[in-house]
Order: C-alpha cells, then sequence, then structure tokens
C-alpha cells in the first residue's frame, strides 16, 4: 500500500492566548490518494482548525501551541514553509471574498503560479488548461468581485488547483449557496476527483456531501469519534454529536430498510410500495387556522438600483402569528425586499404599510418600534463593549426601554452567561442570539430574519425553531429568510417564493414545492423530505399527524 | 517572511477603508470640506505598520481617489507628510498621543505649506494665503487624528492589536 | 465613479507617469495666463480624444468650488491678475494628472513600476486595495442599515461622525478581520516567496522612447521660451 497523501499524527493543537483545552486533541487521521472525503462535525468542533493545519496555516501563521506531526504529500508541516506547502495541497477557505484578491479571474488562478516562478509561457498554458477543467474559460476576464457565490467558488477552486498539488481541502464549500449552485459546485468537485486529485470537503449539511464522499470522519471537541463509509457512519446515531442525518437516511432507518440509503433515489428503489409511518416528520403547522388582522402589506411594489430593476409588483400581507419564508435563488431580491419593511428602502411605485402606516411617511427610527429586522451578520450592529449593553441600546435610543422585557428577552435567549463579556468575542452562534435579542428589545410585531442559519448546526436551527414558534405565540409576525428549505420547511407556514424580483408562488410550503413551474422558475429544487413524502406517501395525509 | 504577510493585508485594508469612507465622512465647514478619513487612516497606519508604509498607505490613498475622480493632486502632501511624522515620531516616543500629534503636525503645518507651494510657488512669502491653508487641514487632521485614536482603542479592545509586546514597526 | 477598465493607448504606464510629470513641470513654470489656458486647452483636448469628457465634466464640479475659493482668497491677498494665474495653475496641474489616472489603471501602473525597481509589496496594496475599496463600501452600508433598523440614526456626513462608535467599531472590527482572512489566502497562495514572475510583461518599446525624448526636448524648449 502507498504511503497517504495526508497523515496527522497525534495531533494536537490550541491557539495563542486561547483557553487551555485543546482545539484539536489526539487526531490521527490517514487519507489516500485519490480519495473523497467528507469531515464534518458540530460548530466549534475544530473543523476549520484542521483544514489550516494541513497546509502549515497552523503554526506557522498562526501561533500557538502544536504536539504531534502533519505530512501532507511526504512534507513536514511545520519544516516546510506555507509557501511551498500550497503547492501540494490547495485549501479553499469559507469566506470568498476575502480570498479573491485579484483585478481579474485570470490574475486570480496564475498568481500561484506567478509566486512559483514559473515561466510565463507556461503559466499561461496552464491558467488555460485549469480554467478549462473548472469550465470558468468565459468568465477569465471578469472581476472575481463581481460573480456569483457559486463561480467565485470555481474560481476558488481553479486557483487552489492551478499548482497541480494532489491534495484539495474545501471548507463550507456549499454555506449561502442556492442549489443551482450547490450543483455546479459539486460537479466540479466529482470531475476533479474523478480526474484523481484527492477531495476533502468541510461540511455541516450533509444531504449532497455524504452522496458524494467515498469516507466520512466526525469530529467532536477536536477529537475523531466516528470514521468510515457514510452508510456505516450514518447507521451510527449521529445526532448525539451534534448532526442531523439526511432526510433520506431517517426514512430509510425508520423503515428498517436494512442497508443505510444516502439518497431519494435509491430510498424510493429499495422500499417499493411500503408507506410511511404517519410519525416520520414533524407534524407541520395545521393549515387554515384563522389569520389574525393584517400587520405588513406589500401592495404592487416595484423597486430598481440605478435603472436595474429588482423587484416588480410583489403583493402580499403579513398577519399576525403568522411565520412567513421568503425563498429564492441568490441575487433574486430578498434582501432588497425586507429593507422595505422598515423604510431602509422606500418603494419606487406601490405601498409598504406597516400596521397601516406608509413606508413612505415615517422615519427608519419610527418604524424600527414596529419591525425588527436581523441581518445575516450580527458583526454589523455591535459596537457595545458588553452583551446586555447591545441588547439595550436600540430600545434606549427608541426611549422604550423596558426592563422586564429585557429581562424575559435574557432568559428566552439564555444570554445570562453572557452579558458582561464583549459581544465581538463570542462564538458564531452565541453572536446571533445576541442580535435576536437585540431585535426584539423594542418589542417590535414584526421581526425578519436574514439568512439565521447560515454557517450554523443542527442543534443551533432546533433552538430556533422552537424559538420562532413562540415569538408566533405571542402573536408576533415572522418572516424568515433562507436558502435553507429544509428550515424553512421545518419551521415557517407560509412560503412566498421570489424569482426575477416577482413573487412567482405564495402559499403552504407543501404547494409552493407541487408548483414546479415556479421551482423551476425561482431554480430551486424541493427538500428531500418533500419528495420522500410525494413519492412514498399520499403527502396530504402525512400532516395531519399529531 | 511570516509577519511581513499580515502586515501587507492590513495596509490593503486600510487602504480600502480610507478610500470608502471618505464620502461617508466628509462634510463641508465653510467653504473647506473636512475629510477626517485620510488622517485617522494615517494615525492607525503610523501606529500599526510603521512611518514608511504609513506613508505608502498614503500615497496609494492619493493615487486612487484620483483614479476615481474623488481626489486631486493636493491629496498627496495632504496625506503622506503627516503619515511619515506620525510613524517616526511613534517609532521613537512608543506614545499613541504623541504619534497623534505628529500627524496634526505633519499635515496641519508642513503639508498645508508644501500644498501651498505645489498649487502656487508664489505664494510661498505670503503668510495669509498660507494661514488659511493651514487652518483648514488643520481643522480635517485635528478631527481625523482624534477618531483615529478613538479606533486604536476599539481595536485593542476587540484583541486585534496588541500595542505592549511583539508590535515592533521596524520594517 | 468607476475606475478605468483597462489602460488607454500603446505607451507603457511608466512612459505615461513620465510625460505627465513633465507637463506638469512646464505648467508649474508657466507664469502667463495665456500660456496656461492654452496648455490647459491641450488637456482638455486628449481628454475628449481619450472619451473621458463625461467623467472629467464630473470631476470638474467639486474642483471648481476648490478653484473658486483659492480664487477668493488669493483675489482678497493679492490682485486679480496673480489670483487668475493661481487658479489656472491649480485647474490646468490636476486636469494633468486626471487625465494620466484616467487613462492608466493603478494595477498597470504598480505592475509597470515593479520592473523599474518598486518593491512588489507595494505595487501589491496598490492593485489589491482597489479590489477592496468596493467590498468595504458594502460593508460601510449594511452597517448603517443594521444600525438604523434598530433606531440609531446613523446617515453619511456630520451624523456618521456624531454617532461614530456605532460605525466604526463595526467598519473596523470586520475589516480587521478580512484582514486576517486576506493574509491567510495570500500566505496559502505562496505571497511573499522568493522568485516571483509576471504573467504580463511591461516592456519600455520604442515608441515609448521616442515619445520620451520628444517630450523633454519640447517641454525643456517651452520653459525656456515662455515669456515669464
Ligand atoms: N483564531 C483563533 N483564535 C483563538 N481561538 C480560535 C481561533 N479560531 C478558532 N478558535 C476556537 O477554536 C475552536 C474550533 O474552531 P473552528 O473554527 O475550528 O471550528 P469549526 O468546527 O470550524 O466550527 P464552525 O462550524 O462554526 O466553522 C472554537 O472553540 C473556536 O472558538
Ligand atoms: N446597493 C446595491 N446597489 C446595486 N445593486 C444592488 C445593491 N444591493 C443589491 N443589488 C442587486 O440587487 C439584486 C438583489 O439583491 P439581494 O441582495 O436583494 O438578493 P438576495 O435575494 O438577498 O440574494 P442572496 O440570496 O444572495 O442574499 C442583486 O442582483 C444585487 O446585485
Ligand atoms: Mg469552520
Ligand atoms: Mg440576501
Amino acid at each position: 500500500m502507498t504511503e497517504p497523501v495526508v497523515q496527522t499524527r497525534n495531533l494536537y493543537y490550541r491557539y495563542r492566548g486561547g483557553p487551555p483545552e485543546w482545539v484539536l486533541e489526539d487526531l490521527n487521521l490517514e487519507i489516500e490518494a485519490g480519495e473523497y472525503l467528507l469531515i464534518c462535525g458540530p460548530s466549534g468542533s475544530g473543523k476549520s482548525t484542521l483544514c489550516q493545519a494541513l497546509n502549515g496555516l497552523i503554526p506557522q501563521f498562526y501561533g500557538g501551541h502544536l504536539e504531534g506531526e502533519v505530512r501532507v504529500d511526504g512534507l513536514d508541516t511545520v519544516e516546510h514553509p506555507v509557501s511551498e506547502l500550497f503547492a501540494h495541497v490547495g485549501i479553499v477557505f469559507q469566506n470568498a471574498e476575502a480570498q479573491l484578491f485579484n483585478s481579474t479571474v485570470e490574475g486570480e488562478l496564475a498568481f500561484g503560479l506567478e509566486s512559483l516562478g514559473w515561466p510565463q509561457g507556461e503559466i499561461n498554458e496552464r491558467v488555460t488548461e485549469i480554467a478549462d477543467a473548472v469550465q470558468i474559460t468565459h468568465l477569465l476576464r471578469r472581476n472575481p468581485h463581481q460573480l456569483s457565490g457559486g463561480e467565485q467558488k470555481l474560481v476558488l477552486i481553479a486557483a487552489a488547483l492551478a499548482p497541480r498539488p494532489p491534495v484539495l481541502v474545501l471548507d463550507e464549500p456549499y454555506a449561502s449557496l442556492d442549489p443551482a449552485n450547490v450543483d455546479r459546485v459539486r460537479r466540479a468537485l466529482n470531475e476533479i476527483h474523478n480526474r484523481g486529485t484527492t477531495v476533502v470537503v468541510v461540511e455541516h449539511r450533509l444531504e449532497n456531501a455524504v452522496i458524494d464522499a467515498e469516507r466520512m470522519v466526525v469530529l467532536h471537541q477536536g477529537r475523531i469519534v466516528l470514521e468510515g463509509l457514510p452508510e456505516d457512519v450514518l447507521a451510527r446515531d449521529i445526532t448525539r454529536f451534534g448532526l442531523r442525518p439526511p432526510a433520506a437516511v431517517r426514512v430509510g432507518k425508520a423503515l428498517n430498510l436494512g442497508n443505510t440509503i444516502l439518497s431519494v433515489e435509491s430510498l424510493i428503489a429499495a422500499t417499493g410500495s411500503q408507506s410511511l409511518p404517519p410519525d416520520l416528520f414533524p407534524a407541520q403547522q395545521a393549515k387554515n387556522q384563522p389569520k389574525g388582522k393584517p400587520l405588513l402589506e406589500i401592495r404592487d411594489v416595484a423597486f430598481s438600483f440605478q435603472e436595474k430593476p429588482i423587484l416588480r409588483g410583489v403583493n402580499f400581507a403579513l398577519h399576525e402569528g403568522e411565520c412567513l419564508a421568503l425563498v429564492g435563488a441568490n441575487g433574486s431580491g430578498k434582501t432588497t425586499l425586507i429593507k422595505h419593511f422598515n423604510g431602509l428602502y422606500k418603494p419606487d411605485h406601490g405601498h409598504v404599510l406597516v400596521l397601516g402606516q406608509d413606508t413612505r411617511r415615517a422615519g427608519t427610527s419610527a418604524l424600527a418600534h414596529h419591525v425588527g429586522l436581523v441581518f445575516q451578520n450580527a458583526n454589523d450592529q455591535f459596537f457595545k463593549s458588553t452583551v446586555k449593553e447591545e441588547i439595550e441600546v436600540g430600545a434606549r435610543t427608541l426611549g422604550c426601554y423596558d426592563e422586564d422585557w429585557l429581562r424575559h428577552l435574557i432568559a428566552l435567549f439564555h444570554l445570562q452567561p453572557l452579558l458582561d463579556r464583549s459581544p465581538h468575542l463570542l462564538s458564531g452562534g452565541e453572536k446571533k442570539r445576541v442580535s435576536f435579542a437585540a431585535a426584539l428589545a423594542a418589542r417590535p410585531k414584526i421581526l425578519v430574519f436574514d439568512e439565521p442559519t447560515v454557517g450554523q448546526d443542527w442543534p443551533f436551527r432546533q433552538a430556533l425553531g422552537d424559538l420562532l414558534g413562540q415569538l408566533q405565540d405571542q402573536g408576533r409576525a415572522v418572516v424568515l429568510v433562507t436558502h435553507d428549505l429544509d428550515f424553512a420547511e421545518q419551521c415557517a407556514d407560509r412560503w412566498v417564493l421570489l424569482a426575477g424580483g416577482k413573487i412567482r408562488a405564495d402559499g403552504s410550503p407543501d404547494d409552493v414545492m407541487n408548483d414546479t413551474k415556479a421551482m423551476r422558475q425561482a431554480n430551486l429544487k424541493p427538500t428531500q423530505s418533500f419528495r420522500i413524502r410525494q413519492a412514498l406517501g399520499k403527502g396530504a395525509e402525512i400532516h395531519v399527524a399529531p | 517572511m511570516r509577519t511581513n504577510t499580515r502586515k501587507i493585508a492590513q495596509a490593503v485594508i486600510l487602504v480600502a477603508i480610507g478610500v470608502a469612507l471618505s464620502p461617508f465622512t466628509s462634510f463641508p465647514v465653510g467653504i473647506a470640506k473636512v475629510n477626517p478619513t485620510q488622517h485617522f487612516v494615517n494615525v492607525l497606519g503610523a501606529i500599526l505598520l510603521g512611518p514608511w508604509w504609513a506613508m505608502i498607505n498614503a500615497a496609494i490613498i492619493a493615487i486612487i481617489r484620483n483614479a476615481l475622480g474623488v481626489g486631486t493632486l493636493l491629496a498627496f502632501p495632504g496625506g503622506m507628510i503627516g503619515a511619515l511624522l506620525a510613524g517616526y515620531v511613534y517609532r521613537y516616543t512608543r506614545n499613541v498621543y504623541w504619534a497623534a500629534l505628529g500627524e496634526i503636525v505633519g499635515t496641519g503645518i508642513l503639508g498645508a505649506l508644501v500644498s501651498g507651494w505645489l498649487v502656487a510657488p508664489v505664494f510661498m512669502q505670503k503668510p495669509m494665503a498660507v494661514g488659511v491653508l493651514i487652518a483648514s487641514f488643520l481643522a480635517s487632521t485635528v478631527l481625523g487624528s482624534v477618531l483615529g485614536l478613538l479606533a486604536l482603542s476599539i481595536l485593542r479592545r476587540a484583541g486585534y492589536v496588541e500595542l505592549e509586546e511583539g508590535q515592533s514597526t521596524s520594517d | 465613479m468607476l475606475p478605468p477598465k483597462e489602460s488607454k493607448g500603446p505607451l507603457d504606464p511608466r512612459t505615461c507617469l513620465l510625460l505627465t510629470i513633465l507637463y506638469a513641470g512646464l505648467i508649474a513654470s508657466s507664469n502667463q495666463n495665456a500660456w496656461l489656458l492654452l496648455e490647459l486647452g491641450l488637456i482638455v483636448v486628449s481628454t475628449v480624444a481619450a472619451g473621458e469628457m463625461k467623467q472629467y465634466a464630473q470631476w470638474l464640479r467639486p474642483v471648481a468650488v476648490m478653484t473658486a475659493s483659492w480664487f477668493i482668497i488669493s483675489l482678497l491677498a493679492f490682485d486679480l491678475r496673480t489670483a487668475l494665474t493661481a487658479s489656472l495653475r491649480l485647474v490646468a496641474l490636476t486636469s494633468a494628472f486626471f487625465l494620466f489616472f484616467r487613462t492608466t489603471t493603478p494595477q498597470d501602473l504598480g505592475n509597470a513600476l515593479v520592473k523599474s525597481g518598486l518593491p512588489y509589496e507595494i505595487a501589491f496594496v496598490l492593485s489589491t486595495s482597489m479590489q477592496f475599496v468596493p467590498l468595504i463600501s458594502r460593508k460601510i452600508r449594511n452597517i448603517l442599515d443594521a444600525q438604523r433598523a434598530r433606531g440609531i440614526p446613523l446617515k453619511p456626513g456630520f451624523a456618521a461622525l456624531r454617532h461614530y462608535p456605532a460605525l466604526a467599531a463595526p467598519l473596523l472590527i470586520q475589516a480587521f478581520q478580512l484582514g486576517e482572512e486576506l493574509a491567510v489566502a495570500m500566505e496559502s497562495r505562496g505571497f511573499g516567496r522568493q522568485g516571483r514572475t509576471f504573467r504580463r510583461n511591461y516592456r519600455m518599446r520604442v515608441v515609448d522612447w521616442i515619445s520620451l525624448g520628444v517630450a523633454v526636448v519640447l517641454v525643456g524648449t517651452l520653459i525656456i521660451v515662455q515669456p515669464t
């Protein structure tokens, strides 16, 4: 047997200035040449840290304390500088924007080769070749920052592969991509793998990744806790490690189908005409429940940026106690639409009414009493030195500070232990909770979340789902903007589908997913659980479950 | 060199802030337009990156603002001299307040003098016109330097900047 | 205004820079209003030829304000003639550099200067920071929106300074985080390794040398010939 292309031996690591616990602990991992490996684990389990240890950034760039050994392509990552190792292991990190630092895609692909001192002719040849392999030849002259999220990932993949490293590592490549873009990136990765490159993918969202991967490793608190074929790992209980098996796997298990089933297609093939036990999917909210009074009305709204129309003839109303999910592809105008809810943007045509008040006539500060907006990036708002001040500041400036209500919020979001800490130093999930509480501090009737689940693990999503339920019970209306259709299906009783600036469908999640034309226009794919219900159950009956 | 990469990335970011923030923070005061962002970036650059990089940053900001059509030739003397002086003052005193003072003197007096000379050599001997230039440059730089010191304390609290040890500004 | 997409014309960026500096020298040495007008006229003609007239008009507006105040100051301090000369010279000088920057991209300028001994790091900061300006602008807009959404009245201009921490803290912290990620990405693609090569060539060709030679002779003659 040949030597593994990546090998960590008794690897221990902790960051400089971090807590004394190891972030990676006794990690032994071997990756064979040509393998497709999936690494998963909950937030903070050390996945990104492990990626950075593979090309020597840890410890060379980050410092900290490392014990044990990491070898990549036969090279020890402590003895060889990162500027040498990058030609042996290409890494694509999560935040695409920060990694695209050239003015053209061409320059981006050439940068590594220029570093290595390749002669001009060979650089240009290789750039052409790799662009062709990843199918981005038509983008070569574009500015990378003006590409879509999926295209940016492809450019980064090509740039990492340009010096022909035997290993490619990707940290959460599918985060915040819509399904069409996810598919493009997946196809490219499969193609690269077929050509003989070792592919290592780090992901929370298992449903696609487990199908492509040949082997799977589960990381928990810096240790490898499970390892093996995806079928074998998923046959075990991974929920205790904060992971959720894909719907097909859950259904397969519940039906006792023997071998673990990874995809919806094989599930359907394996079940024959067996029907689903009714308690398999969490009950959806009963439909046709009497609606409360309308809190927000969008009437024939049109909006454009510099002559470019973004929204056209948008109409809908949001009622008390409703949870509405706004879904649509990247760039379909979701964020632009919700910025109309509190007057950050004013419509070019039509009206937005908040509790009957036209947003054109009210300032954003006045509307902030009624509408709480939580943006995707919690870091956009933190400026106080403690969590407590951060939660209070909005309510104080609006002049509606209410001690009891804040105590209630602190309890609701489990913020008591964090109150005196700096909001900047919290984990991703904790930051989100603080920003939720801050948005609720002024007791708004309408609460809008933009992509609340991006980069968050299953335990967080579950907690958020419960919380949304509580807010609804208090008579608030919730709007959820998300690509995470599984989450939208689980939490929202109504979906509004946006494509090309127009509403293409509006109804229960099943109604919307049943509308194949609208789903195609929006470039979205129905959730696994919907497809399973369609194929196996007489769909509708299942929801009636208690 | 490892530490160098981080420093250069920080230079990139500071320049980008310097260019991007200025339309949001500039406002007219009398006949002059006050734009403190340049001086805010100078103070940060001088302390974090040292005199030469601070000056190079100022030059690059001026180039980009010219290329974008939002700046003029005066951006060069108006930024580079203060940055260099602030950087040297910080290197020898290790005191952020002295560094800010260096920026204020460098821009408000030296920068204004050089600008006056650049625009109209004739005016060098005539104190009054130069006085007006100095006054408007001083307004910008004092405001910018104060904001720069505030920014530094924000970054220190968030753990991105450690000034006590290791923050050597030697190139 | 957007930065120029690509450099225009057949000359090397270094040649353009030297020509501009020479021309600026000529302007600085001119003391006659007629000469200054002529020099400015030549720039305007070239600007039209380069197809940059619209941008020039846009750029001229704030410059006009600056020049007007300059004019008033010098009028109060001296006489009308000096004030006119000073204002004309200011406009002509800044216009010359406007034309240069609109026809040569900073990237090309930086890379070409590397060939003449400019440290690569400086050229890198020049071209890369341009890339990050729109990103930082977007972040600033997002921060303003996020704060306004919870009732903190941030608007561009003086208000942004009054609520300074609400803008500066999120911006600086994210920008430095971005810097950290950028540094990681640069390291991971071999930045700082010795022996870098370049994908593109910047060579001084015969046209460059000829234009420079002609310009030196011409400007030299004019400086000597022109009345003072
Ligand atoms: N630069 C750093 N300095 C100090 N501690 C860090 C640093 N980066 C990460 N950590 C800590 O190391 C631990 C592991 O973080 P890591 O980013 O590897 O997790 P992850 O599995 O990638 O999580 P996620 O799914 O949220 O991306 C966390 O507790 C985190 O707080
Ligand atoms: N400030 C702006 N100036 C110009 N165009 C913009 C601006 N903000 C957004 N756009 C454009 O408007 C369109 C819709 O953007 P928006 O952010 O609303 O999409 P989205 O549905 O939220 O996408 P995503 O799922 O990627 O977040 C995009 O094409 C985007 O490029
Ligand atoms: Mg991670
Ligand atoms: Mg969005």
